[in-house]
């Protein structure tokens, strides 16, 4: 089939806005509208979250605290860690500890008076403590690991 | 088999049911108010448009209410080159803010396409191109719901090609580690609010999926499958209706074992896929040619 015969097929064709859509969703990406749907589209043997806990450690619905779910928090801390390893122009590794913990204050101390929180948050503790659980499974065994990433006064 | 996508003509019922599901559906994708939000991390428009001013409550008070007024023409099929865009216009707006937050969500997403879509054959169907459509007896009505429905296809192929891309085509291989992210889930959905009802039975999901990796990845791969082959949701009623019942069943099972809800995917499904006004007439007219007393026939 040469060109002109596809052109020929591609104006007949039906199914041209399914085809301009799909292209257009894999081609932009995450660009609303648009977007390539990434969610679970690969497994690793590990992952992680975030959530909230108090001084004592005990944890805090984050809901009912910042008025952000759990899952928008991970997101929305990945993308500070994201912007903090471009700002520091770090292409491979991770961050430091004390870099992450910088991150995590920045991202708490902004959380707790966003206007999230304040329009849909509860009260909120006089310490306000982010921590991450590692999840992996090995050998058909979960395995979970918690660290304090930073805390908030 | 003809693969060819079947061009359908809608009654004038169905039509309707579908205008006022998707005026119902538009106004409800749209929040009260987005003054709780904020703009971190620029998405999509964002990037290009300061699009700040939607945060104001006054502007977007005044935006919600024109979105009434054209959701109303919408439904009444009036001043559609005025309504359709300015519906679709708002649509992204507010997507592109909820999701400029730094976190990506992704259940907005196939309203804002769709209203694109509906747009676009809108407009089509005015240009002398769209005439091919209406010699085939399809009204710019027909073509807005088959853009739709194609916008729904793409939707979900995309999703397909998207995990065997990201995966070098080993998704179904990797896929019983679903079980750690199960566990993820689970997790958060309880660090929301702090309610442990689900944390069981989230656990003991993953537990058997570690215990039948075999089973799992025959689930995962009709899953799969059913995403890869949506275009053939075009080929006509029967196929859109079971092909949304099936999609429907997929989210249903995904939002219990994941949590992972997406109500809005739901919605437009049964609205322009399982179209059950359709399917009441067809079975109302069978049942009634069925049950037709012969001397009436005669």
């Amino acid at each position: 089939m040469n060109w002109k015969e596809a052109a020929v097929v591609w104006a007949r064709s039906r199914w041209k806005p399914m085809f301009i859509f799909t292209a257009a969703c894999l081609l932009i990406g995450e660009q609303y509208p648009f977007s390539n749907f990434p969610m679970y589209s690969s497994f690793g043997s590990s992952t992680y979250y975030l959530y909230l806990g108090d001084g004592m450690g005990a944890p805090v619905a984050s809901l009912e605290t910042i008025g952000m779910s759990t899952p928008t928090l991970k997101k929305v801390f990945s993308t500070e860690m994201r912007k903090e390893r471009e700002r520091l122009q770090i292409r491979a590794g991770e961050l430091t500890p004390e870099q992450k913990q910088l991150v995590g204050e920045r991202l708490l101390a902004r959380l707790k008076n966003s206007p999230a929180a304040r329009q849909r948050g509860g009260p909120k503790p006089e310490i306000l403590r982010l921590y991450e659980v590692n999840i992996s499974v090995r050998g058909g065994r979960f395995e979970k690991q918690t660290e304090l990433v930073a805390e908030s006064r | 088999m003809n693969l060819r996508p079947a061009p359908i003509h809608f009654a004038w019922y169905e039509r309707l049911a579908m205008r006022v599901l998707f005026a119902l559906v538009l106004e409800r994708h749209i929040p009260a108010s987005l003054s709780h939000l904020t703009i971190t991390a620029p998405n999509g428009v964002a990037r290009i448009i300061d699009v700040r001013f939607l945060l104001e409550p006054s502007v977007f008070a005044v935006g919600r209410s024109l979105l009434l007024a054209a959701l109303v023409l919408y439904v009444l099929r009036v001043g559609w080159s005025i309504a359709l865009p300015y519906i679709t216009l708002f649509s992204i707006g507010v997507g592109t803010i909820i999701n400029s937050q730094g976190a990506i969500s992704h259940y907005l997403q196939i309203v804002s396409l769709v209203l694109l879509a509906q747009t676009a054959a809108h407009f089509y169907s005015l240009s002398g191109k769209g005439k091919a459509a209406a010699s085939e007896g399809l009204s710019r009505e027909d073509l807005l719901v088959n853009w739709s429905q194609q916008t729904i296809a793409a939707v979900y192929l995309v999703s397909a090609l998207t995990k065997l891309i990201h995966t070098k085509g080993a998704w179904i291989l990797q896929s019983p580690l679903i079980a750690v992210q199960i566990i993820k889930t689970t997790e958060q959905d309880y660090y929301d609010r702090l309610h442990p009802a689900g944390l069981q039975a989230g656990l003991r999901v993953a537990e058997w999926i570690t215990l039948h990796p075999l089973l799992v990845m025959l689930i995962m791969t009709g899953g799969l499958l059913l995403e890869l082959s949506a275009p053939l949701l075009l080929l006509g009623r029967g196929w859109a209706a079971c092909y949304g019942l099936a999609l429907v069943a997929f989210h249903e099972t995904v939002g219990r074992v994941m949590q992972l809800h997406f109500t809005y995917n739901e919605y437009l499904i049964w609205i322009y896929l399982v179209n059950v006004p359709f399917w009441v007439w067809l079975g109302w007219r069978r049942m009634r040619e069925r049950f037709k007393r012969p001397d009436s026939a005669a």
